[in-house]
């Protein structure tokens, strides 16, 4: 036995107990957490459909090709916008090793360097074990001819260095776009003139039947009409798709924006035609993930343990006809978190459902820029930064920042925000690359799949910041109002979140109680100017949840009500009650709420006593 | 407290007030410090403000060249690095006579330049913007710098408390006289001490006479002086000449060192009608520097290089962003509030003070010699926003005269006019609107040109302003297609 430890002997063993000890604690603390059950993930636990027309097993996530992580990601160098290709190794990897077995790229994504990243990543796993989708997406005019399309089609072969594709997507069609001329052409004007004309399409279908294509399909972004037309296309047996790629998600099924079909529509008649829907934006980019925070608060409450995330992917996983999710995960642990949805995946229950329903409902209230920043806009050729000003803009607007106007009844709150709003600006989006930079070309406007109107949402940035660069002193907006009420010589002005004016004039409640009924988004937030507040009144602008009222006279019912809420009340004359037009007794809505005790009650006497007026 | 002491407080109060003045970017300091520079000697004679005139004279006859220890920030920018080289070299000063001529002929050049408006001399000479330039073009940037760090750690943890800034190189020329000025009178200050002051600056002079004949003064107990040297060793205005007990009053500053490291109490600061009273005044002289001058521009702007012009193919990616060249202008463009190119070269001193205050970079120290390093309005950050009038509030000359929003919406400084070849909807036939659409004024409007469908911008010269506006954001690199060019005499609109 060496009984002389020296120094650094003793030191090393004394540190091997101090990594046992450590190792020790470290398993028992696991132990503790293994409590909340984790899902395994690995690829027998992955979710499968079955493609139904080769009946090959798809994974329900499948992995979106269009933002991969760059070498700006690591700072190394904010300059590098390369693909970061280790890290796309590693990812699809992981990807492959989890289950997921489905690769969705194009030509265009990335700066164009998606599809030979894609291909590097996966050459490495076995051709059978991954499906592969590629696209044909010559947007450009001069790539209309069917020489310079072609030739896309083979470079997609070659960067991804495969020998047949998988699923081939005639990419984002459904746009009315303008030809090399500037002539609009219509929708259905400029698919011809894309796959068409140019006999692309027949080319492919041949393609298929040599087995170099496995699927063909199209992905669509448009209205109805033009969506009927490519299903018309279909059921007369010109051409078949052997799947569509739709954007959909819980916002989309029925609140997709005006420019866009309804998710509900789509998936529906497809499922009629038993062709399988591929998702894009499960969670419209990225917007899903990061609910504002009293709706994700709503969700945390019935899956604590569950990402925000994760609700999107079940909401569209729970249909049957759904082949598979895209999902571009540019992070690890974006992968991380799908692979648990999809290694344990249950589908939405009734409560669930229902809980969720009410986030889409109050989602749905703002006006969000319906920016998914896919960058198909970029680069603005001044120079404008589009998706970070709309990022900014959602962010503003889901911090209730945005919805600032000059008039404003505390100033100092006005301050406040006003600064956050004009220093976040300058932090998100460099100086020459803000709004104000944009000059209204119009170019970006048929790149955008979403249909934002980028210029018109530009200028009312613009228009915006400049008003609160001009001024850090905010004008009462009672004072605003009070003019508008005498200059008008209307019965009620309703002044929006967004400053807009809207005049009524009927007399008595009737417009307060059709606002609610038909159009409650007006009154959210808003300022109003009335003549004559009586109790029934002051409860349908409670429950129409606005933020401040001035009136010439109000009754003492009235006031009482308000002051259960925080809404701001300025008023001329204080009344004990409001009389009726004769002046011989109560107002008739006065007195039918007069014993009620809160706003919510007095909604439903008011609609019965309104609709017995319009008879 | 002893009186050098309180002197110290009071210089530091004075010195790091002005300082901060320079430094801010927020315009806060301003708030509350915006007198400090008004009581400089010579802004104030350019802004004609008798009345502080008087009150310095008055304080110099009083109690001497208290002014140039406590006020200047010059002076106590020398003394901060006296005192630091002091602390390595104790007793280095000694008596010297004084440059009477030399500095006589200073003053009258700078008298008869300040006559007739030669600034640049003016400029050169003048203690207080000779210390706002190298606050203005040398600190301020390691100002901005450490607000910039704090802004990115502000950022890290979402808070709004900081925010970064650009740091401009706003004159190339400016940088390299700051930096000249800077060396001048620290090679001075640390070898001679107060050197400058009483050898070159024109107000150390006039103040001279003033505190030869001031009622308190430092005076020499001859009987209880024992002639040691400590004072005059000590004496950074090396104004003491003790063998022949004399103290040289035209270039005391009132610092009050030599009470303090007497040692026999044989120096007091008192009334000089008391008993015992000597002084006799002596004459100095020292040398001069001169300064060299060059002239360029360039920028630190945001994005860099060119953008290919093309169609897109693929997604993604920013747009490289040219950097906006600096235009001929027929004329100058000078702030709003100057009211005309003469009067404003007169009465600008170039301190620099408007320059590092102006939020949007604007002004900028112009390069030529006719208004040399006398701000001028160039558009390459920004424009000249109609809601600030900063620059206007803190002019201490009067140079740029106090004006209100609402005037400056209404005084016209300059006026656009149009380069076609540069507009990207005369030649390119892009549909662009930005100069029609961001005009405060509504001077520009789009009209049909020659080719149809094509509108081109058209100013109507008599509603310009000449704010920038336009200039800044047109979108063609690097030669903007609308350029203003300056007003000699501005007028309302």
């Amino acid at each position: 036995m060496n009984k002389n430890i020296n120094r650094r002997s003793f030191l090393k063993r004394f540190s091997a107990g101090v990594a046992t000890a450590t190792l020790a604690t470290s398993c028992s603390s696991s132990v503790n957490n293994d409590e909340e059950q984790k899902v395994v993930v690995k690829k027998e636990n992955m979710e499968m459909r079955i493609n139904p027309n080769d009946k090959q097993k798809v994974s329900l996530i499948a992995y979106g090709c269009m933002r991969w992580p760059t070498l700006a990601d690591k700072r190394e160098d904010p300059e590098a916008c390369d693909i970061d290709q280790e890290q796309v190794n590693s990812l699809v990897d992981r990807a492959i090793e989890g289950g997921i077995n489905f690769f969705d790229t194009a030509p265009t994504y990335c700066k164009g360097f998606s599809e030979r990243s894609v291909g590097i990543a996966l050459k490495k796993h076995e051709r059978s074990s991954f499906l592969v989708a590629t696209k044909l997406s010559n947007f450009n005019p001069e790539d209309w001819t069917r020489e310079r399309t072609l030739a896309m089609y083979e470079r997609s072969f070659k960067e991804l260095q495969v020998d047949y594709i998988d699923y081939y997507v005639l990419h984002s069609i459904g746009r009315a776009k303008p030809d090399a001329k500037g002539n609009q052409l219509t929708f259905q004007e400029t698919f011809k003139a894309r796959y068409v004309n140019n006999g692309v399409i027949d080319t492919l279908m041949e393609e298929k039947k040599k087995g170099r294509i496995r699927n063909l399909g199209f992905s669509f972004h448009g209205q109805q009409d033009a969506f009927d037309y490519f299903l018309s296309l279909h059921d007369e047996g010109r051409y078949v798709w052997d799947f569509v790629y739709i954007q959909m998600n819980y916002m989309d099924w029925q609140h997709a924006s005006k420019r866009n079909t309804q998710a509900e529509y789509m998936y529906n008649e497809l499922a009629k035609r038993n062709i399988p829907v591929i998702v894009m934006e499960p969670l419209l980019g990225g917007r899903l993930a990061e609910l504002p925070l009293p709706l994700s608060e709503k969700l945390q409450a019935v899956c604590p343990n569950k990402s925000i995330a994760s609700w999107a992917f079940r909401f569209v996983g729970s249909f049957p006809n759904i082949l598979t999710i895209l999902s571009g995960m540019r992070f690890p642990d974006h992968l991380e978190n799908n692979l648990e949805t999809f290694c344990d995946f249950q589908p939405l229950n009734e409560t669930e459902k229902n809980v969720l329903n009410e986030c889409v409902v109050s989602y749905a209230e703002k006006d969000y820029i319906l920016c998914t920043r896919c960058e198909y806009c970029m680069p603005c050729k001044y120079g404008v930064d589009i998706p970070s000003i709309f990022t900014h803009y959602n962010k503003c607007l889901l911090e209730d920042d945005y919805f600032l106007t000059n008039e404003y009844p505390d100033q100092r709150v006005f301050q406040r925000a006003r600064r956050n709003f004009l220093i976040g600006y300058d932090r998100a989006v460099p100086r020459l690359r803000q709004a104000t930079h944009c000059i209204n070309c119009g170019e970006c406007l048929e790149h955008c799949p979403q249909h934002i109107n980028i210029p018109e949402k530009m200028r009312e940035i613009d228009q915006y910041v400049e008003s609160l660069k001009r001024t850090d002193v905010p004008t009462d907006v009672f004072v605003v109002l009070r003019k508008e009420l005498n200059e008008k010589q209307c019965s009620l002005v309703v002044r929006d979140v967004k400053g807009e004016n809207h005049i009524f004039n009927h007399s008595g409640v009737k417009d307060l109680y059709t606002l609610v009924a038909t159009n409650p988004k007006l009154l959210h937030r808003a300022y109003l100017a009335d003549k004559v507040v009586g109790k029934g009144a002051a409860a349908l602008m409670i429950i129409g949840g606005i933020s401040g009222i001035y009136t010439r006279v109000i009754s003492e019912p009235a006031l009482q009500l308000f002051k259960q809420t925080n809404i701001r009340v300025e008023y001329d004359e204080l009344v004990p009650e409001i009389i009726n037009r004769k002046g011989d007794g109560l107002c008739p809505v006065e007195s039918l709420v007069k014993d009620l005790p809160t706003a919510k009650d007095c909604l439903k006497p008011i609609g019965e006593f309104v609709s017995k007026l319009n008879y | 407290m002893s009186k050098k002491r309180i002197r110290q407080i009071l210089a530091v109060f004075f010195f790091f007030g002005i300082t901060l003045l320079f430094l801010d970017f927020t315009g806060v300091v301003s708030n509350y410090l915006d007198w400090m520079p008004r009581l400089q000697f010579l802004p104030a004679l350019l802004a004609m403000n008798f009345f502080v005139i008087i009150f310095l004279l008055l304080l110099t006859f009083l109690f001497g060249r208290v002014y140039c220890s406590v006020i200047c920030p010059l002076g106590v920018l020398q003394d901060i690095i006296s005192h630091i080289v002091g602390k390595y070299k104790k007793n280095r000063f000694f008596f010297s006579p004084a440059k009477t001529f030399l500095r006589y002929f200073i003053f009258f050049v700078f008298f008869v330049a300040t006559l007739f408006g030669v600034g640049v001399i003016t400029q050169l000479l003048d203690p207080y913007s000779f210390f706002g330039r190298i606050a203005g073009q040398l600190f301020q940037p390691i100002y901005l710098g450490l607000n910039n760090l704090l802004a990115i750690f502000a950022e890290w943890t979402n808070s709004y408390l900081f925010y970064s800034v650009p740091i401009v190189l706003t004159s190339l020329t400016m940088l390299i006289v700051a930096i000249g000025s800077f060396f001048i009178v620290g090679y001075l200050s640390a070898r001679g001490g107060r050197t400058y002051c009483n050898t070159i600056c024109p107000v150390g002079t006039l103040l001279g006479f003033f505190s030869k004949f001031s009622l308190f003064k430092p005076i020499i107990n001859t009987e209880k002086c024992n002639g040691c040297h400590l004072c005059s060793r000590n004496c950074k205005a090396s104004c003491i000449d003790l063998t022949n007990q004399k103290i040289d009053y035209s270039r005391c500053v009132a610092c009050f060192s030599c009470i303090d490291n007497c040692k026999k109490g044989a120096i007091e600061y008192r009334f000089v009608f008391d008993t015992n009273k000597k002084s006799v005044e002596q004459n100095a002289e020292k040398n001069q520097e001169n300064q060299m001058r060059r002239s360029f521009l360039t920028m630190i702007g945001l994005g860099t290089a060119t953008v290919a012009f093309s169609q897109k193919s693929v997604d993604g990616g920013l747009a490289e962003i040219l950097d906006r060249e600096i235009p001929q202008r027929k004329q100058p463009i000078v702030p709003c509030g100057a009211y005309s190119l003469d009067r404003f070269s007169k009465k600008c001193t170039a301190c620099g003070l408007c320059v590092s205050t102006c939020p949007t970079k604007v002004l900028r120290p112009s390069s030529s010699l006719d208004h040399f390093m006398q701000p001028e309005l160039q558009f390459t950050e920004g424009y000249c926003r109609p809601e600030c009038t900063r620059c206007a509030e803190i002019c201490p000359t009067g140079a740029i005269e106090k004006i209100t929003s609402a005037e400056k919406s209404s005084i016209k400084i300059g006026t656009a006019r149009i380069v076609s070849s540069n507009c990207l909807a005369a030649t390119e036939h892009v549909k662009c609107d930005n100069c029609a659409r961001h005009c405060p004024n509504g001077a520009i409007t789009m009209v049909p040109s020659s080719e149809e469908g094509i509108f081109v911008p058209s100013i109507n010269a008599e509603r310009c302003i000449g704010c920038g506006a336009c200039e800044a954001l047109c979108p063609s690199r690097p030669f903007s297609a609308i350029v203003v060019d300056g007003l000699t005499v501005h007028r309302e609109i």
